[in-house]
């Protein structure tokens, strides 16, 4: 029995003899190698990408967003769709940076610096929609920030949009800080392993003088779980938030009660494919399934499927209660989503984000790379649709017949969000090769512990 | 079994013995609560008043015991390693589910002869048949399909208390180990499932269904946060309480275990208050009739006062109280907390019920003692039968090793399993002889 | 410019177990010196209490910058959108804190994480890039996988041969003087 019982132990997050020095030169490698040609390749396609968006946002700002797509009824169009695709992409990294930390769930340490990086990137491109939907983005700032002014007019705090604001640009600072106060150290390990003159500058300046004294380790471990501690409401806030954007309406199929935590759940769906659909590619590119392993995998799916659980729960009550309700309105907007002129997109959803993830109660599909990748990229897919299902179906028919009408997406709004998947992919490529890939401290630490008697908590 | 360490072990734990004074007290709740339910029933005055008295605090015990259910599932789900030591704790309390069971034929009784005494509105025929926003619902409130899905319910939760629990003692004994451990595991995300939808469609039935117009997406939701922290709340008292009589023995569960429940405890109040805004907040921004009236019905007048109260209660005192990372070890502070925190269970049940028969202000007086003290005094009962025959402690888990936490900052690793079995043979071989059978 | 000179500022010991360092860092501190420190690749628990160091007033001063964001934010809705520019919206109350909390809570987070980006800078030395142990290669050990106890030369307790005798008898193996170069200039440029 005592033999058998190993079967309970957490399973190894490492594969083969790992040793500190080795695990140090595996994370650091591409940082000190020559980009490969492949690199090369990608980079130039995601910059081609990125290109188009910078186009697009030109033709928007100079001819205005009449070339946008959005009509009468539908009054928001792609761009919100984008806005919260993205956002919501970014929230697994803050998932698995702050609450799996604070979970102690020691698997994080292998894929939290890149979800983390993700989410800096992602609430970037998230950004540019509501920027560029003001039309004169250069201005925006006077209508979005409160400041003293002439006029005597200020912001509405009353408006969910001004919460947007304030939300989303605080998820963004925080995000950034906790992943850069996480790299530190790091960028201290990569500056000392420097061998170029250069190299050893650049790192050495953005390590801030790290120099891993325990006076310093003292306050920053103090800091590093307040990090994760703030991240964690503010994770649940930004995407409740976002959902109030919708829910504080009366638009039957927007004003539910239950749209925060579907939301926020919605979010962390998306965002854990998006880190699976990445991180493979990553380690297979970079060697480093010893340290990301099948494990890893195994475990992201299987948050992919509780997530996509709550989501389809989300569904089936929304369904529900618009029957239970008894409310005409409420029970033809779902009606119309399952049965009207955008059915095609609502089980494109369905489909996609409630079916396709059984297929991860397979544990063979869970730890097959192969397996699992067509999944993930159903999810992202279908997480997009889903938004686009929310906006979309529930503005195309509003409450006046003779302004019903169905929305299409122009040409711009198209190659906006390419080119917004653009500029993440490149700056996830530069990522790769200038910032260590995997939160080498935190591996140590995890590492050592594995290997001692004692345990910590932590 | 003759490790030298394994000896320090085994004298920590002594054998299940029984509580006279829970019980006697249990006994003494069980009289009067019974005595006044049944005064209060036979009176007509105060019948209707019965009734919602008796639906509130089976609501309370049915969240302790759901609540707890929950907290065996996640930690089979999650695989968690720490909460061995306090799983037992939480299957003694997932079993009462039986007890729940029996406890709800009579609200269903009360039910079928309802036209004279009116809990559901939808129970009423006559008004159904003129309000036809209720007869566009009778095709779900109707009362054989409530009664269909009651019986569901419990049939389901009863299968997996029985499932965990069950499993759990059958470790105690010697048999099945790591199969069994290995088998609950894997059921632990269907039972997930099945949990998140008969957990909402319960509340949804026994506890929105009393205002039949109203409706609300997250109420479920609403319902699973409040039943969460509540089993947290009684599974921490317990804790502490066990621990300090010297039923868990010495050492085992250390100031981790309350460390870790205390996390937990703090995280699911600020999620019930995360939710209970989520819903207030929209129904007010939204101001739409159809969902409006019911939180102003609930802000208005004497109700005001309650609203207030439970905010305070369920958020406000427990959120400072459990912020600082010292607090969370403080056993005295976590037992306050989660009595506060209980208080704040029957407040919340009674907001949402109470309204319903009293709508001007809140109402207290003996017919709404009656049920509560004679569910509390079952619960006691209940809870000191299961002491009486089993160990609080799974020392039959053949985890590898499990932490110890000696500090609440570190804990040691020990392998358990050989001295956990020979705890089990010198201490308990009656009792061992009881659960074979 | 003009030749390098070299000043001995401290000692330094390089350990390869974490365990003997903290052995090591529970010498020094009984043997009461305060101008010391311990430099290590990753944080190592029990360190701080083997060098007796005091709990990080970090979550005090975030908790504090939090409240001061609440206040803040209160502040900034209720003066903007309740006395100066009141506007009603939606049919609801001037002052709907229901509307504010987002802001509440978002100016919370916002304050509590900057204090504690700005706590780090000034608790842990960070944005200070010129020190001895980065001019030496002791650096390269204590960031990749080795750990290194520093005693400084200005500590009252030191001496050259007390601290080299103290660090050999706690089992390093690797004693090695700090040294920094310092530029002999005569005065400007």
């Amino acid at each position: 029995m005592t033999a058998n019982s190993t079967a309970l132990a957490p399973a190894s997050l490492f594969v083969g003899d790992v040793t500190l020095k080795g695990l140090e030169d595996d994370i650091y490698r591409p940082l000190e190698s020559f980009p490969t040609t492949r690199w090369w390749l990608a980079i130039s396609f995601t910059g081609a990408l990125a290109s188009i968006f910078a186009l697009c946002a030109g033709i928007t700002v100079t001819q205005g967003i009449g070339t946008w797509g959005n009509n009468n009824p539908v009054g928001w169009g792609w761009a919100i769709v984008n806005f919260v695709f993205w956002v919501g992409i970014g929230h697994a990294g803050t998932l698995i940076s702050a609450i799996l930390f604070l979970f102690r769930q020691r698997w994080r340490t292998g894929i939290a610096r890149f979800a983390e990086a993700m989410t800096v990137f992602a609430v970037i491109c998230a950004m540019q929609f509501p920027l560029f939907h003001t039309g004169r983005p250069w201005l925006a700032m006077f209508w979005l920030i409160p400041y003293p002014n002439d006029q005597g007019i200020y912001q509405n705090f009353r408006s969910p949009l001004e919460w947007d604001v304030f939300a989303v640009s605080t998820y963004g600072l925080v995000s950034l800080m906790f992943w850069y106060t996480g790299l530190i150290p790091d960028l201290a390990t990569a500056r000392d392993r420097a061998k170029h003159q250069f190299r050893k500058f650049v790192y050495g300046v953005l390590s801030l003088g790290w120099k891993g004294s325990n006076r310093a380790w003292s306050h920053y471990e103090k800091a590093y779980l307040l990090f994760a501690g703030l991240s964690t409401p503010l994770v649940l806030s930004v995407h409740s938030i976002v959902s109030f954007d919708f829910a504080v309406s009366v638009i039957p199929g927007w004003h539910t009660t239950i749209f925060p935590p579907y939301f926020v759940a919605g979010a962390i769906f998306s965002g854990f494919a998006m880190v699976a659909t990445l991180i493979i590619i990553l380690r297979k590119m970079f060697h480093l399934q010893h340290l990301i392993t099948d494990n890893h995998l195994e475990l992201m799916n299987k948050i992919i499927i509780a997530t996509s659980l709550m989501v389809g729960y989300a569904y089936a009550m929304e369904f529900f209660m618009a029957w239970y309700s008894g409310v005409a309105y409420e029970r033809y907007v779902f009606l119309n989503r399952a049965l009207g002129p955008y059915a095609w997109a609502y089980w494109t959803m369905a489909i996609c984000n409630v079916l396709a993830p059984q297929l991860l109660w397979f544990k063979k599909i869970r730890r097959t790379a192969l397996l699992m990748y067509p999944v993930v990229l159903l999810v992202n897919v279908g997480m997009w649709f889903e938004r686009f299902v929310i906006v979309v179906t529930s503005l195309h028919r509003d409450f006046l017949p003779s302004s019903w009408d169905y929305y299409k997406p122009t040409l711009v709004d198209i190659g906006l969000f390419v080119g917004s998947i653009g500029i993440f992919l490149t700056l996830m490529l530069l990522f790769c090769r200038f910032l260590p890939t995997i939160a080498a401290t935190e591996l140590k630490v995890v590492l050592a512990e594995s290997r001692s008697e004692g345990g910590h908590r932590e | 079994m003759s490790a030298e360490p394994s000896h320090a072990i085994t004298d920590l734990i002594p054998a299940p013995r029984p509580c006279a004074g829970l019980r006697n007290a249990a006994v003494i709740l069980v009289i009067v609560g019974g005595l006044l339910s049944v005064a209060a029933l036979i009176s007509d005055v105060h019948r209707a008043r019965f009734g919602f008295a008796y639906l509130w605090a089976f609501s309370f015990v049915w969240a302790v015991a759901l609540g707890a259910l929950f907290f065996v599932g996640l930690q089979h789900l999650v695989h968690a390693v720490w909460s061995v030591a306090v799983r037992r704790i939480a299957e003694m309390f997932a079993g009462l589910i039986w007890l729940v069971a029996i406890l709800f034929v009579p609200l269903l009784l009360y039910c079928i002869y309802n036209d004279r005494f009116g809990l559901y509105p939808w129970l009423d025929a006559n008004k159904v048949a003129h309000d036809s926003l209720l007869s566009g619902k009778k095709a779900y409130l109707n009362l054989p399909f409530f009664t269909v899905r009651a019986v569901v319910f419990f049939a389901l939760w009863i299968a997996f208390a029985a499932y965990f629990t069950g499993g759990s003692l059958k470790q105690d004994a010697g048999r099945g180990g790591v199969e069994v451990s290995l088998r609950m595991r894997r059921t632990a995300a269907p039972f997930m499932m099945l949990f998140a939808v008969t957990a909402t469609f319960a509340s949804i039935d026994w506890l929105m269904s009393l205002e039949p117009l109203w409706f609300s997406t997250i109420f479920g939701v609403y319902v699973f946060s409040g039943m969460v922290v509540t089993s947290l709340s009684i599974i921490s008292i317990a804790t502490v309480w066990l621990r300090s009589s010297g039923r868990l023995g010495r050492g085992i569960v250390g100031d981790g275990h309350l460390y870790n429940l205390g996390v937990l405890l703090f995280g699911f109040v600020c999620f019930w208050a995360y939710i209970a805004f989520s819903q207030y907040m929209l129904i007010w921004y939204g101001n739409i009739p159809e969902e409006s009236f019911y939180l102003i019905r609930r802000l208005d007048g004497g109700w005001l006062v309650l609203s207030i109260a439970l905010a305070l209660v369920r958020f406000v005192i427990p959120f400072l109280a459990l912020l600082s990372r010292p607090a969370k070890i403080n056993a005295t502070r976590l037992v306050w907390v989660s009595v506060l925190l209980l208080l704040g269970q029957f407040l919340d049940l009674y907001w949402l019920i109470m309204p319903q028969i009293h709508h001007d202000q809140p109402v207290v007086g003996w017919p709404e003692f009656g049920p509560p003290l004679l569910m509390l005094g079952a619960l006691a009962l209940y809870i000191s039968h299961f002491l009486k025959r089993y160990l609080p402690l799974a020392v039959g888990d053949p985890l590898p090793e499990m932490p110890v936490f000696l500090l609440p900052h570190r804990f040691v690793r020990l392998s358990l399993e050989p001295s956990y079995t020979e705890a089990f043979e010198s201490l308990a071989r009656r009792f061992r002889h009881v659960l074979e059978n | 410019m003009s030749r390098p000179t070299e000043n001995t500022v401290g000692m330094v010991g390089l350990f390869d177990d974490p365990d003997a360092l903290i052995r090591a860092a529970e010498r020094v501190r009984d043997e009461g010196f305060t101008r010391w420190d311990c430099h290590t690749p990753f944080p190592v628990h029990g360190l701080d209490r083997a060098m007796g160091l005091k709990s990080s007033p970090v979550p005090t001063l975030a908790l504090a910058a939090g409240f001061v964001g609440l206040l803040t934010a209160v502040a900034l809705t209720g003066g903007l959108n309740v006395i100066d520019y009141p506007i009603r919206i939606a049919g609801k109350p001037i002052f709907s804190w229901q509307a504010f909390v987002p802001i509440y809570f978002e100016l919370f987070v916002l304050f509590a994480a900057l204090t504690l980006m700005a706590s780090l800078f000034l608790f842990c030395g960070l944005g200070r890039w010129h020190s001895p142990l980065h001019d030496s290669d002791i650096m390269k050990h204590v960031t990749g996988h080795r750990f290194a106890i520093v005693l400084e030369a200005t500590d009252r307790c030191y001496s050259e041969q007390n601290v080299r005798a103290l660090l050999e008898e706690t089992g390093c193996r690797d004693v090695r003087p700090l040294v920094e170069f310092e530029e002999e200039d005569s005065g400007i440029l």
